[in-house]
């Protein structure tokens, strides 16, 4: 009988790829699971060890990682829901032929394409409460009599960088839908017109089921983009002032990267990460359900 | 056929070693070459100071200068040694030490600069900064800077106050320095920039630790001590100054560029910094500003030192010339030239003495501050105290989330390492 012929072809050719996923996504998580179980401080490295669960049990009794948990979510989903609103109406808006559209599309590409450092920066200073233009504009508009310190109230500080972020995340939901927008075909359009349907019941029954998908897509996509950026947050509070605009990641980051704590700040990362799994999955069911419906 | 293959075998062999020792006795002719990284806030001051005058120097040592970003020069450092690329040479804060030295990345100094013809010029204090508490000497001090007090000479004649020697007429000038100059309900000028982001432990060490008499974060026993009443007090006085309206109402966020920015602008009266900011302030205000030393409490003035170390990294190739080059940026030729171009404070004595800096008020004020200035500890808890603990409970003090007491609590747990 004829031994046969194992192909090696597929798998050689699959070997560079699966080669750079262990090297750059597998180990790395693998590596931040095994030091979430350790105390490991780069400066006490030498009394490295394994301290099994202890790092995850200190977090619940950890203030800022508790007042991380709500901050998180008012980070997420008011930066995204925001994000998205803005960024459809903005689509829908500039789906129609006007003149210069080209430009204003072009110049609405100017916050995603603006390094988050600078961003930063350039709102921290909008925001500062002696010198800021926030506050002289809204004087002289009389909105306001007193300069408000706008990154330095526990009431208006995470409120303001979400602002920041909403600024700069536009243009990605107003591009990629509007890129979705312009697959619908316009004889679809034309019918509904000739049918007597309202700009409403156009966008329900014929807009909506099309770009749904895009839009399931980005979503996700964005979620996991804010859930994770630290550098805004870092840059214009450090988290602060006390806890009050303190994420789950940027406490991983600043334990890890400016404590040195590695071991700790991997187990936060470690819950975050699980954290992103489960919303992932209950996301993934709704949508699914969702899609099927329209 | 075989015989061919065996043939090409021994070529391609003979050839592969014909170049590897052609390599070595390349590099054997090749002088020996320092890698130095370093930061710098002004670009190209490091290549413009030193280039030329280590060529003049000798040119049997090439030098390599590497500026890299100060954000992220620790990163790149600790990286760099993991992956054994760390350079020659390399500036460093002395709170680095602990972790450098766990990484086996520091060249022990031990004795190394005994022949050095400047050493007897080193002060006893600098020395002992180099040791860092360890028996043996892992880095030689590069730089230090002694915080003060600058004042607007305007402002205060305009209060008719002179400038504050004592913590109780601190107080009294930051309260009478807030002032509401036009009559509108809003403040115009207010007393003091205070920092609340991180670093700002600094200022606070020493307008709060000066209140007992030879305080400091640790006791002789290694615990934290900021339970002492006579601190908890100091420190319910100082967050007062938020509470009481003497400081920017975003003081809990301010950072250096902000208290700065806000004393050059006139929006602060006073500011604790160094003579760094010396050049920056002086453009801004001309005359109107003068440094002064920091205020004494109870137990006297409490300075605070920011010292900068080099290192030289334990696998480098090249030591003998590394330490050479130590040697010669030491040196008061060259320690002058950084000091006055950097706007650090020397430290040798024969360059204390300099004309340029005894007749700079900025560099005197902080030259007679140096013998008084604390290090801040240097422990394994030290930076999360700095990077989190300290600005963390710091804004909640301020912002009344807690009090002052338990402040000092989550602060003294976080040192203990609880």
């Amino acid at each position: 009988m004829a031994k046969k012929k194992i192909d090696l072809t597929p798998a050689i050719l699959i070997l560079p790829a699966f080669i750079l996923v262990v090297c750059v996504i597998i180990y790395p998580i693998i590596s931040a699971v095994v030091t979430s179980f350790r105390y490991y401080r780069l400066t006490d490295i030498l009394n490295t060890k394994f301290i099994g669960f202890d790092n995850y049990i200190k977090v619940w009794s950890d203030d800022a990682f508790i007042a991380s948990l709500p901050n998180t979510f008012k980070w997420v989903a008011a930066t995204v829901i925001s994000q998205f609103i803005i960024g459809l109406t903005l689509a829908l808006f500039l789906n129609r032929p006007f003149k210069g559209r080209g430009i204003v599309r072009s110049l609405s590409l100017v916050p995603w394409v603006t390094p988050g450092v600078v961003i930063a920066l350039i709102w921290t200073w909008i925001y500062n409460g002696n010198f800021g233009v926030l506050n002289d504009i809204l004087i002289k508009l009389g909105l306001i009599s007193a300069k408000i310190p706008w990154l330095s109230n526990a009431d208006t500080a995470l409120n303001s960088q979400i602002v920041t972020m909403v600024w700069q995340g536009i243009p990605f939901f107003m591009i990629m839908l509007l890129a979705s927008l312009q697959t619908v075909p316009s004889d679809l359009y034309e019918a509904a017109v000739i049918d007597g349907t309202s700009v409403i019941q156009r966008f329900r029954y014929i807009t909506w089921p099309h770009i749904l998908p895009t839009v399931i897509s980005t979503c996700m996509l964005r979620v996991i983009w804010v859930f994770n950026n630290v550098e805004v947050l870092y840059l214009m509070t450090q988290g602060g002032p006390g806890y009050n605009s303190m994420t789950i990641s940027l406490n991983a980051y600043i334990q890890a990267q400016k404590s040195l704590n590695f071991g700790y700040g991997s187990a936060i990362a470690v819950y975050g990460t699980l954290m992103m799994i489960a919303f992932m999955i209950l996301y993934r069911s709704i949508t699914k359900r969702f899609i099927e419906e329209e | 056929m075989k015989m061919k293959r065996i043939l090409l075998i021994a070529l391609a062999v003979f050839m592969c070693t014909s170049l590897i020792a052609s390599g070595s006795s390349e590099s054997k002719e090749e002088k020996p070459t320092v890698t130095y990284w370093y930061w710098e806030d002004i670009q190209g001051k490091h290549v413009e100071m030193l280039a030329d005058r280590w060529k003049e120097y000798t040119d049997d040592i090439e030098l390599i200068l590497e500026p890299i970003p100060a954000g992220n020069f620790h990163d790149r450092l600790i990286t760099a040694v993991s992956s054994g690329t760390a350079p020659d040479v390399f500036q460093m804060y002395t709170d680095w030490i602990p972790e450098l030295v766990g990484l086996g990345a520091l060249e022990d100094l031990t004795g190394k600069f005994d022949d050095w013809e400047y050493i007897d010029e080193v002060p006893d204090y600098m020395i002992d900064l180099a040791y860092a508490g360890y028996d043996r000497m892992y880095t030689f001090p590069r730089s230090v800077l002694t915080m003060y007090l600058y004042c607007r000479t305007d402002y205060f004649e305009e209060i008719g106050m002179d400038y504050p020697k004592t913590m109780d007429e601190f107080y009294e000038a930051a309260e009478k320095l807030t002032r509401d100059l036009d009559g509108d309900g809003v403040i115009d000028t207010y007393g003091f920039g205070m920092r609340g982001a991180t670093n700002g432990h600094s200022m606070w060490s020493s307008l709060v630790f000066n209140a007992k008499p030879g305080f400091d974060y640790f006791d002789e026993d290694g615990n934290a001590q900021l339970m002492d009443p006579a601190i908890i007090e100091a420190n319910q006085k100082y967050i007062d100054m938020y509470k009481n309206g003497w400081v920017p109402p975003t003081a809990p966020t301010d950072g250096f560029n902000e208290i700065l920015q806000n004393f050059r602008a006139g929006v602060t009266g006073m500011l604790y910094h160094h003579v760094g900011s010396s050049k920056t302030v002086t453009e801004s205000l001309g005359d109107n500003v003068v440094a002064v030393p920091l205020p004494a409490g109870e137990g006297g003035v409490f300075g605070v030192q920011e010292v900068t170390n080099f290192g030289i990294y334990s696998g480098s190739k090249n030591k003998e010339a590394a330490l050479i080059f130590l040697k010669w940026i030491n040196s008061p030729e060259i320690q002058s030239v950084i000091c006055e171009e950097l706007q650090q404070v020397p430290w040798l004595e024969s360059v204390q003495k300099m004309d340029k800096f005894q007749d700079n008020v900025f560099f005197k004020a902080s030259i007679e501050s140096l013998p008084d200035s604390h290090l801040l500890p240097i422990t394994t808890t030290m930076s999360q105290f700095t990077n989190m603990a300290w600005p963390q409970n710091f804004q909640r003090a301020l912002l009344g989330e807690i009090t002052g007491e338990e402040m000092l609590q989550n602060l003294n747990d976080v040192l203990n390492g609880v």
